[in-house]
């Protein structure tokens, strides 16, 4: 059971002036019950490898499947977009959530169940539930787009940015819950935050134009990261460590937590 | 000057501001933050006339926001780059939608050309000159909504989360670019969930219940934040304090501090 991705190229508005060669032949194979993290810089083809995921779009040459099957729409991949108003239409967040949830043959009562349960989850009270998503703040929006995923109780989630714009009271929640739920859910996390996405996944894949050119895993990435110019693919927090370490201190740069840096640093202070 | 002198406003669910009293002077950089729904995307929509106060008054340069005969000549005076990256454009294309506000300043066609070049140069998205906004990623789009707001060289630049979605060097890039612009006289009002972002700004304020609860430099309103553990601090900042040390913002400022104990 699992996401397959071969020899995948995706070109946009191609033999055009303007061709865009977004995906440049990636093999990927993305394991059960993992969470799989996508960094890369801008316009690095993050956002259309996951829409070919999600099976919105289909790619110009190569093949995706998922449990051996083409993706299609709503059919057990669950997708946060990067533009959260991009999943909204109706006039109230209620009713754009029961729209999902009647398409799985669901009762009433269960479907009622099923929001409030997820609305606690990412923190979010019921009185939300009549108002319009796009009255909403951003922050909370994002957040109401993601609880619109989260309650399909989707196999496998594609999470799109989804701490931008968060509080950080909001994004520790996500953080937890993801952690939680990846024991079921096969989820594939994309986000310019490094330090969440270093705390979140198991595996990390680096895009760059359309190419993989770092697939591994959390500790691998750091070694990556460090030997990267400048240093720009490690979080903050292990960006100090590494000066730190080519400054001569001892400390151990696999690390990922302010406290455990902390306790890194105070350690080889003492001993010098 | 931009001054708010009192200001309440509310929406259909409660008040959002409440006798707010800000002043935020030529010249200057002044950092927001605030949990979400605190109020901060109305504050920057306050501070153009998009959104009008129920009591009190906003001015930009002594003209109020409520006179709509002189909008434009706040408009001018003031530009935003919005939250939402979709939200902004005007034009079809990048070069039409950074022609179009140069064009309304009444420029020559050379000096709009050399503008256009100098931003898209600055913020390293020269390539995208020619193309369609609405097929561009969410971070070339916030890069783009930038350079829009840059180029008309405003007295003001009001920014809501303006690196949300950028990678690491861009966002490196443009930070470094508006401390720059404030060296050289823009005023700079930048809102944000990310306190690593504001490590070069002027004045800090946080807004929570209605109200301006935090109002001071960067180092002390961030060690106010740090002992009332309600909001996040600079990572460096946090490790200093945690350490003993005392207290820096910057990575260079820590490694400096740590160095000297060695
Ligand atoms: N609909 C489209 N039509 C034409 N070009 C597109 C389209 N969508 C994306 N592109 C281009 O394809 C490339 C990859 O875009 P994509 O959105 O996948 O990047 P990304 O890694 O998600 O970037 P970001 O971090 O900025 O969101 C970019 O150069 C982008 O401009
Ligand atoms: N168009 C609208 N209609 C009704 N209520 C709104 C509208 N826009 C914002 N609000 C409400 O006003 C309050 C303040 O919203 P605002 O967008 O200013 O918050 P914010 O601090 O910018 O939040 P975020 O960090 O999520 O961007 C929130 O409670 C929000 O729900
Ligand atoms: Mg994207
Ligand atoms: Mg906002």
């Amino acid at each position: 059971m699992s996401i397959e991705i071969r020899h995948v190229t995706h070109i946009y508005d191609a033999g055009t002036p303007h061709e865009t060669r977004a995906l440049d032949g990636i093999d990927l194979t993305i394991g059960k019950g993992t969470v799989f993290g996508l960094v890369g810089g801008i316009g690095s083809g993050k956002s259309t490898l996951a829409s070919l995921m999600a099976g919105l779009d289909s790619p110009s040459d190569g093949s995706i499947t998922i449990d051996g099957e083409v993706p299609s729409p709503g059919k057990n991949v669950g997708i946060l977009f990067q533009q959260p108003e991009d999943l909204f239409f109706e006039r109230t967040l209620f009713k754009d959530m029961v729209l999902g949830l009647t398409h799985l043959g669901l009762s009433e009562e269960e479907v009622e169940k099923r929001i409030f349960f997820t609305l606690d989850q990412v923190g979010l009270s019921k009185q939300i539930l009549s108002r319009s998503p796009f009255h909403l703040n951003r922050g909370t929006l994002r957040l109401a787009a993601f609880a619109s995923v989260l309650v399909m109780n989707p196999g496998y989630l594609i999470l799109d940015e989804p701490t931008a714009s968060l509080d950080p009271g909001s994004r520790k929640r996500l953080v937890e819950i993801i952690k939680r739920i990846s024991e079921d859910i096969t989820i594939i996390y994309i986000s310019h935050r490094l330090q969440e996405v270093i705390e979140v996944s198991d595996r990390l894949v680096v895009l760059d134009k359309g190419n993989i050119t770092f697939n591994g895993t959390r500790s691998d990435y750091l070694d990556w990261g460090a030997g990267q110019d400048g240093g720009e693919y490690l979080p903050i927090l292990n960006q100090i460590l590494y000066r730190l370490h080519q400054l001569g201190l001892d400390v151990d740069l696999k690390v990922t937590q302010r406290e455990d840096v902390v306790e890194q640093i105070r350690r080889t202070l003492e001993r010098t | 000057m931009i001054e708010f002198n009192d200001i309440y406003f509310s929406r259909s669910t409660g008040p959002v501001l409440e006798g707010i009293q800000l002043r935020i002077k030529k010249g200057e950089y002044l950092g927001i933050m605030g949990d979400n729904g605190s109020g901060k995307t109305t504050l920057a929509r306050l501070m153009t006339g998009l959104l009008l106060p129920e009591k009190g008054d906003v001015r930009v340069n002594g003209i109020s926001t409520g006179d709509r005969n002189r909008l434009l000549e706040i408009r001018h005076s003031a530009g935003t780059v919005f939250q939402n990256p979709d939200a902004q454009a005007i034009g079809e294309t990048v070069e039409e939608d950074l022609v179009f506000g140069l064009e309304n300043l009444g420029l020559p066609v050379p000096e709009i050309n050399k503008r256009i070049e100098k931003y898209l140069d600055l913020l390293e998205i020269r390539e995208l000159r020619h193309r369609t906004i609405r097929t561009l990623s969410g971070g070339q789009k916030q890069l783009v909504n930038l350079a829009a707001v840059m180029v008309m060289e405003p007295e003001y630049i009001i920014l809501d989360e303006p690196v949300s979605m950028v990678d690491a060097g861009h966002r490196r890039i443009i930070l470094e670019h508006i401390t720059r612009l404030n060296h050289e006289g823009t005023a700079i009002v930048h809102i944000t969930h990310d306190p690593d972002e504001l490590t070069g700004c002027h004045r800090l304020i946080v807004l929570s219940g209605c109200r301006i609860t935090h109002n001071g430099t960067p180092p002390e309103v961030f060690n106010q934040l740090f002992v009332e553990k309600k909001m996040d601090v600079p990572a460096p900042f946090a490790i200093s304090r945690e350490l003993g040390l005392p207290p820096v913002l910057t990575t260079e400022a820590l490694l400096e501090e740590i160095c000297q104990l060695k």
